[in-house]
């Protein structure tokens, strides 16, 4: 049989490695040069359909301004920034999927979002696996804390952080007896917990916790519950629609007159809060729907931030659409501490990801058109943020703020140690 | 509030609850158990007539219009699903499908015309009455009330005129019904529109009561597929029956269990009644089918 092959001598044995090395190094150059001019990739895990559609329309806005002005201005590390974002329908299950598509399919070096609890918790696993920096806007205490990871980061408050800044004005000024009505699902039951620990030992009382599940439509039966000689105080937990329907359904039974209202976060969310049901709520929020409510020193950087994002003075953007404006801000600063961090830690590519964690572990922000929320700081133990937060009260159809709690008066004992 | 006033504040809100779920139910029924055909998009057709509800508010200052508005409106809105319906009207399967599309698209449309922010329609009637120690609003009984006399003319006409007849004739034999010179064709559009204007009346009727937003209709949809299995197809007046009940059990369960296990109870409730009496899911007993 004819031997077809080339003999394998040492010196074409030689030629082949050498050969085989330049090309190496030829294609890692090449790779390398690529790698640090490619654009990063950020992905936006957002609801733009669904009960929290809302929240996602000024989320997408909020953070296409930010990469917008990033890019306008060099980009990060001279690298320009591509948004991405996929829709999560506002449902964990669709949420978590979407999650993979953003790193697998879309190429995101990072995620921020959802607004949805249900959607973050569903979506940790997937930042772990692939070791993606991943931070989410939903509030549920679990998600810096017993399901957290070390490529989580939170900006914003936790639930527990609201009940830390809150529990002891509601108490003193409004009463410590409550009944508690809240959303049968993540938030609310971490909502309920976190309150409700604190009311009672400091020697509040609950009278009740009423859960009610999501998309209520009549909230007779469960306000029928409430005891307005028992109770004080009726905390509402609930976000949108369903606080709306709630508040309309209490003024109708009288209760609104029988005891205060004091609302979470969402209780007043994008909500057109001008009628009388709404009357008087008192309520929790991490940044002022409008300008005249945000601190003196952060003013013009709050008008120029709301200019950009497309929101006016009175929180309102195109057609009367009212801003979520407890959360809108959050996107737009998760992309301007992205890149505060990337430029510090020297972050190339995924394998810069330690150092960039480095970097946010108990990083202090301090107020400005990039940070328009105000200063905060990132806890290094869990991962969470904390900064100031704001009682506000319905006064003639307009949200007033009557109280600033600091960003110390939210910090709470850690629930994890990473 | 006691016990007793609880239990009679429960009955009262759920037989009201329950005669507007009865109406929309009943739309439902209309085009599901006469014209065969399963209308997906009938939650989104409610949540359309609501939306006209709260435009009826907003622009033109009176909400009494829109409940002349929106049934015609819908109803015109479900003849023209019914046409695009009519390649695929005999296969069922895909007319879950096109309809869900319908569904799709209406939610969508509204959410990029009047935007996620829910929006509201002030009670049109301010006084209320008070209730076992607690408010409550004329207008939930002025709904009760007209609900209860449409589903009485719905009756009349499906089981009374000629009209009706004719329905219910091209749902037993569409074919031999074409032979005798039924519209067969004609009379599943209007069955289409019935069910619309129907649909568009409970939208507009409710629009007072809740948060409008363009998923309430989806939501309301399990409900009320729920209420016409248990009732069974084309049984109007049980569906009515089982929609009140419904409602009331739903609250009394929720005021006397937790929200959660009086969710499930009702709905384990339900599956009973159909393990029980299967011929609710439109079934013939074994011994009709031999004959």
């Amino acid at each position: 049989m004819k031997n077809t092959g080339r003999r394998l001598t040492r010196r074409s044995f030689l030629k082949g490695v050498i050969a085989g090395g330049l090309s190496l190094m030829a294609g890692g150059l090449k790779f390398h040069r690529s790698y640090s001019s490619s654009p990063i990739t950020i992905g936006l895990q957002v609801e733009l359909t669904g009960g929290l559609a809302t929240y996602g329309y000024w989320h997408l806005k909020s953070a296409r301004a930010a990469v917008d002005r990033i890019n306008a201005e060099g980009g990060i590390g001279g690298r320009k920034v591509k948004l991405v974002h996929e829709d999560t329908e506002t449902d964990p299950t669709t949420g978590s999927r979407k999650m993979r598509r953003l790193i697998l399919k879309r190429g995101a070096d990072f995620v921020i979002g959802s607004q949805h609890s249900g959607v973050c918790l569903a979506s940790l696993p997937a930042s772990r696996r692939f070791s993606v920096p991943y931070f989410p806007i939903g509030e549920a205490t679990e998600i810096t804390g017993s399901d957290g990871h070390e490529y989580v980061f939170r900006l914003n408050c936790s639930v527990e952080a609201h009940a830390e800044a809150g529990y002891r004005w509601v108490m003193k000024n409004l009463g410590p007896n409550w009944t508690v009505l809240y959303a049968d699902y993540a938030m609310g039951q971490s909502a309920v917990e976190d309150w409700g620990s604190r009311l009672e030992a400091s020697g509040g009382r609950i009278v009740d916790n009423i859960a009610v599940p999501q998309g209520t439509d009549d909230f007779g039966p469960y306000l029928q519950k409430v005891d307005p000689e028992k109770s004080d105080v009726l905390v509402i937990i609930l976000y949108g629609p369903d606080a709306l329907a709630c508040l309309r359904r209490s003024e109708e039974m009288g209760l609104n007159n029988e005891l205060a209202l004091f609302g979470n976060t969402g209780s007043v969310e994008a909500l057109d809060i001008d009628f009388s049901g709404a009357e008087g709520l008192w309520s929790i929020t991490n940044y002022p729907r409008c300008l005249e409510g945000s601190p003196v020193e952060l003013k013009d950087a709050n008008r120029a931030f709301r200019e950009m994002v497309g929101v006016s003075s009175d929180g309102r953007g195109s057609k009367g659409r009212i801003v979520d404006a407890s959360h809108f801000w959050v996107p737009w600063e998760g992309v301007n501490l992205l890149k505060e961090a990337m430029e510090s830690a020297g972050w190339e590519g995924n394998g810069d990801n330690s150092r960039l964690i480095e970097k946010l572990e108990g990083i202090n922000i301090h107020g400005s058109v990039d940070y328009p929320q105000g200063s905060k700081y990132i806890r290094a133990a869990d991962h969470q943020g904390f900064h100031s937060q704001y009682i506000q009260r319905v006064e003639d159809g307009e949200l007033e703020i009557k109280t600033e709690l600091s960003p110390e008066d939210s910090e709470y004992e850690p629930n994890a140690e990473l | 509030m006691g016990q007793i006033s609880k239990l009679a504040f429960g009955l009262l809100n759920g037989a009201t609850w329950g005669t507007v779920l009865a109406l929309l139910s009943s739309g439902l029924n209309v085009v599901f158990g006469l014209m065969g055909t399963v209308n997906v998009a009938h939650g989104s057709l409610y949540m359309v007539g609501a939306y006209l509800a709260w435009i009826c508010f907003a622009s033109l200052g009176s909400f009494w219009l829109s409940l002349i508005v929106s049934p015609l409106a819908v109803g015109l809105l479900g003849v023209l699903i019914g046409l695009l319906l009519k390649p695929i009207r005999k296969n069922p399967i895909l007319s879950v499908l096109g309809t869900f599309g319908v569904t799709l698209v209406l939610q969508g449309s509204a959410l990029v015309l009047w935007g996620g922010t829910p929006r509201r329609v002030p009670l049109p009637l301010d006084s209320s009455f008070s209730l076992f120690g607690t408010g409550y609003s004329f207008y939930r009984i002025f709904v009760a009330i007209v609900s209860g006399l449409v589903l009485f003319c719905l009756w009349f006409l499906v089981e009374r005129t000629k009209f009706g007849l004719s329905l219910r004739a091209a749902r037993e034999d569409s074919e031999l019904s074409s032979a005798i010179g039924i519209p067969v064709f004609t009379l599943f559009l209007l069955g289409f529109g019935l069910g619309g204007a129907l649909a568009g009346v409970s939208g507009a009727l409710i629009a007072p009561l809740v948060s409008l937003t363009p998923g309430m209709g989806l939501r309301v949809f399990a409900i009320v597929f729920l209420i016409v299995i248990v009732g069974g197809l084309g049984k109007v007046w049980r569906s009515v029956i089982v929609a009140i009940s419904f409602a009331v059990f739903r609250g009394l369960a929720s005021v006397f269990l937790d929200s959660t296990k009086g969710l499930i109870l009702t709905f384990f409730f339900a599956l009973l009644v159909i393990l029980v009496n299967p011929n609710v899911l439109g079934r013939r007993p074994a011994n009709e089918n031999k004959n």
